[in-house]
């Protein structure tokens, strides 16, 4: 690259503070045309906090420095003024109205008109348009909902590129994305990229900062923890500067003895409630003993999530065959009641909305499953609630200020630890994880992974589900591979590759 | 970061809804003079708010489950009639009271339950079904007051509207209060010590307690310049009382906060989601029940509009309260506190004499301004965190 290259846009010595909170302490970034910039931090370091000042979020008065555009010093008020000046901002969270079609999503807020009203016609063609430009297979009059998590995000994209944006910022689009999705959206951003667009580039898997960014700027408690092109870097030296400190591994190995079958399925099918015969799952059947990790692995739609959630009495269609066995009783699994009965814990993929009640706090978060424990003539003793739960946190390492806390004020990886404590109150029999390390940073990844090996050493069953190959390779005993809702193979941890696992999976 | 258990101290909302509460009445004592804050005066607004602040109770615990009930108007005037029909003798069975009043409680009961299975089961939005309840009960309440029924002075169901708590016994119940809180206060206090949990510093554990004795001695020793506390806020208290450890003390309570804060959550947590709607629907109705009997004594039996509008003042008291519509926030002391602020402004532009349109656009502008109140208090200004909010932690 040579080296004299225009910073298309550049912010300098930005500090700002929240009460109480300095979030940003006199950090400089830079991103230049045609590169792609690559943010990495772990939670709370202020990756978010910086990427919302470039977009607008918070306006320029709000905080201390400057930003330059093209070498010009701007002041943002507003999201839209960011906009104009050619910033666009994803969130991590989508901001896309479900139960609009894709062609309307992509418009929203600028509809083509003709003679005042919306021209329905002009904009689906330009929707189409549009989506064969970035070459996504999809019907745009479809409503977004009946659209996956990869394709929404896809089409936020395109929504925000579609305004000639010149600098785009991304805050974690893979966190809910499988592979080979993920791959669909960095071809994506590598077109762009050629054309000349900024990108700024968020993410906690390391491994696809590696290969998709230029340039890495890593964050720590607010401060620049270094900066460099991505040849400066390995993966060893970023996770340093992140952390502040060496991981010696960042997955915990445990051999531990397993014992008697936990968990027995035999030839499960589920059948889509909606389109006869289409079969989510069709005969599956595997089994997993105490003190054992069982891994999941397969491409997102395969019935990963699907399975877990059958296992948990909230099937995603009409189960129409099979048998469920918990110590080789078989069971019906008819409500989230009755696995909670035999012992099974479930720690779902979108915490936000199935893990926890965000308006609750966090003892009561906590307490939720086994609140039945604490009464006493049915009347609940807070004093016992309060201490039991205070013992999770000590037990899973949660930190919040206090137990009244909002958990929605928490931040993800504390989060997700008191969805593992609120399962812990009661030890279960079988616990079933789908993507327990997802949207968390480096460092809680290491702690939940340790709380899981604990949990395998006191002789709990448990599933793991995960996007994540070398998470389900590591944290695993053993492997099955789904393909399209039927097990495609299985492997022992010694003869797992992800080369192997993936072949299988595609 | 180390973990020191602790709760919070002072909630800002309660905080700002007590202010608004004293500038009112020293408002209104300004423009009515010495007898605003008379015996006379204080007992009539604890008395007239009673009907629908028992609504209003039953109320949040439907709102906190993300539902909505507005059938309660009706509901409360389909018991009253019931209950005067049955105890007429005139046109009506001529029924004791004995028999009625619980008749009549389980009839609100009942028709609750029945929206609840249609709100919970069928999965019709318990919007729809309660405005469809809020015609039907009218409807029925119609025929069976079509006659006006009256219940005659001998019933002693009609002493619950007229008759007040005697001073001196209205002392031991106010004493005894007083020495129930202090002892339920110190016991919380040395079960935290033992357990090891923080406590609020001596100060301003001392001038909590000091605070709530005096607020109810004062009270006491206030209307019982007058005649003693009304049977209407007694039956009040009590319904408020039952429902606050409901809603604090037990599992059903606290399900109901998780069912409305994220009902796929509360279903993966193993809660019977459908059950608790039920139930809280149910609740609901039993205090329209007590609601529609307590109406119908005060008014000595009962007309075709008895409880009009109800269902919105117990909505409002609720929501002016703090509780949020969208669900899983709120709480009953929140809710008494809103009713008296409805009840103060419906009382004060009484002394006024403001004529009936002034008196609705008044209503309704409080409504708005206490609930933007509140929703400012959620997110406060700095200056204002600065001083209440404690500070939370970034991780």
């Amino acid at each position: 690259m040579a080296e004299p290259v225009m910073s298309i846009l550049e912010v300098r010595d930005i500090t700002k503070d929240f009460p109480g909170i300095r979030a940003l302490d006199g950090v400089s970034f830079d991103v230049r045309e045609g590169e792609i910039h690559a943010l990495v931090g772990e939670n709370g370091a202020g990756k978010s906090t910086l990427i919302k000042i470039l977009g607008g979020v918070y306006p320029a008065n709000q905080y201390s420095g400057e930003i330059l555009l093209n070498g010009h010093v701007v002041r943002f008020h507003s999201v839209r003024d960011a906009a104009k000046a050619g910033i666009a901002l994803i969130h991590q969270e989508q901001m896309l109205v479900k139960h609009l079609t894709v062609a309307e999503n992509i418009f929203l807020g600028d509809e083509p008109t003709r003679f005042g009203f919306v021209d329905w016609n002009g904009m689906i063609n330009s929707a189409r348009q549009l989506a064969d430009e970035f070459h996504i297979d999809v019907d745009v009059r479809t409503e977004l909902a009946h659209l996956g998590m990869a394709k929404q995000q896809i089409i936020e994209i395109v929504k925000a590129l579609r305004k000639t944006s010149t600098i785009l910022i991304l805050d974690e689009p893979t966190s809910a994305l499988a592979k080979h999705e993920a791959e669909q959206l960095f071809s994506i951003l590598r077109n762009q990229k050629a054309r000349g667009t900024a990108i700024v580039y968020i993410s906690h898997r390391l491994e696809e900062v590696f290969g998709l960014a230029d340039r890495i700027t890593v964050l720590r408690d607010g401060k620049l923890a270094g900066s460099g092109p991505v040849s400066e870097w390995t993966r060893e030296t970023l996770v340093k500067a992140m952390v502040g400190r060496e991981l010696r591994e960042v997955y915990p190995v445990t051999r531990s003895h397993t014992g008697a079958i936990a968990l027995e399925v035999q030839h499960l099918s589920v059948e889509d409630s909606e389109i006869k015969g289409r079969k989510i799952l069709e005969d599956i059947s595997f089994s997993v003993c105490e003190g054992e990790v069982l891994g999941i692995a397969g491409l997102m739609g395969a019935g990963r999530t699907e399975i877990l959630s059958t296992l948990f009495g909230k099937p995603p269609g009409i189960v129409c065959g099979g048998q469920i066995c918990i110590d080789g009783n078989p069971v019906q699994m008819s409500s989230p009641e009755d696995a909670i009965k035999y012992g099974l814990a479930f720690i779902p993929e979108d915490r936000m909305n199935l893990g926890l009640v965000l308006d609750l706090s966090v003892v009561g978060n906590l307490s939720l499953v086994h609140l039945k424990q604490f009464c006493k003539f049915g009347f609940i003793d807070n004093i016992e609630e309060f201490q039991k739960c205070s013992g999770m946190f000590g037990r899973l390492g949660i930190r919040s200020h206090s137990m009244d806390m909002r958990v929605g004020s928490l931040s993800g990886g504390n989060q997700q630890k008191v969805v593992f404590g609120k399962w812990l109150l009661r030890k279960p029999k079988l616990l079933l994880l789908d993507e327990p390390t997802r949207g968390v940073d480096i460092g809680a990844k290491v702690e939940i992974h340790n709380i899981i090996n604990d949990l395998k050493r006191e002789g709990v069953a448990i599933i793991i589900v995960s996007s994540e190959l070398p998470e389900v390779l590591e944290m695993s005993d053993r492997i099955i591979v789904l393909r399209r809702g039927r097990v495609a193979g299985e492997f022992p941890r010694s003869q797992a590759t992800q080369e192997g696992i993936m072949e299988l999976a595609a | 970061m180390t973990f020191t258990p602790q709760r919070r101290r002072i909630d800002l909302r309660v905080l700002s809804m007590a202010l608004i509460l004293i500038a009112m009445w020293v408002f209104f004592c300004a423009q009515v003079g010495e007898f605003y804050f008379s015996g006379e005066s204080i007992a009539k607004l604890s008395r007239d708010m009673a009907t629908w602040t028992i609504l209003a109770g039953g109320m949040t615990l439907v709102i906190v489950s993300g539902n909505i009930d507005l059938s309660v108007g009706s509901l409360l005037a389909l018991v009253a009639a019931s209950v005067a029909a049955m105890i007429n003798s005139e046109y009506g069975l001529g029924w004791s009271a004995t028999m009625a009043v619980p008749l009549g409680i389980l009839i609100g009961g009942c028709l609750g339950f029945g929206q609840g299975v249609l709100t919970a089961y069928l999965r019709i939005p318990s919007f729809i079904v309660t405005l469809g309840g809020l015609f039907v009960f009218r409807g029925i309440t119609q025929k069976v007051s079509a006659f006006d029924p009256r219940v005659p002075d001998s019933s002693w169901v009609v002493t619950l509207g007229f008759e007040y708590v005697p001073q001196t016994h209205a002392w031991i119940v106010g004493i005894a209060a007083c020495i129930f809180a202090m002892a339920m206060f110190l016991y919380g206090r040395k079960r935290k010590q033992q357990a090891g949990i923080a406590v609020d510093p001596v100060h301003y554990f001392l001038v909590k307690l000091i605070l709530l004795c005096l607020l109810i001695l004062g009270f006491i020793s206030r209307v019982n310049q007058y005649k003693g506390i009304p049977n209407q806020t007694v039956i009040m208290i009590a319904v408020l009382l039952v429902l606050y450890i409901i809603s604090r003390r037990t599992s059903f309570g606290r399900h109901l906060y998780a069912i409305g804060g994220n009902v796929e959550a509360a279903r993966l947590s193993g809660i019977k989601v459908e059950k608790h709607v039920v139930a809280a629907f149910t609740i609901m109705g039993l205090t329209a029940g007590v609601a529609g009997v307590v109406w119908m004594a005060q008014n000595q039996g009962s007309t075709k509009n008895a409880g009009e509008f109800y269902e919105l003042y117990a909505i409002a008291a609720a929501v002016i309260g703090g509780t949020s519509l969208m669900g899983g926030r709120g709480t009953i002391f929140g809710t008494f506190l809103g009713g008296l602020v409805m009840a103060t402004v419906i009382q004060g532009m009484d002394y006024t004499n403001l004529e009936n349109w002034t008196q609705l656009v008044v209503r309704g502008a409080v409504l708005v301004i206490a609930v933007g109140i509140d929703i400012a208090t959620k997110t406060p200004p700095d200056w204002l965190r600065a001083i209440f909010v404690r500070r939370s932690p970034r991780n």
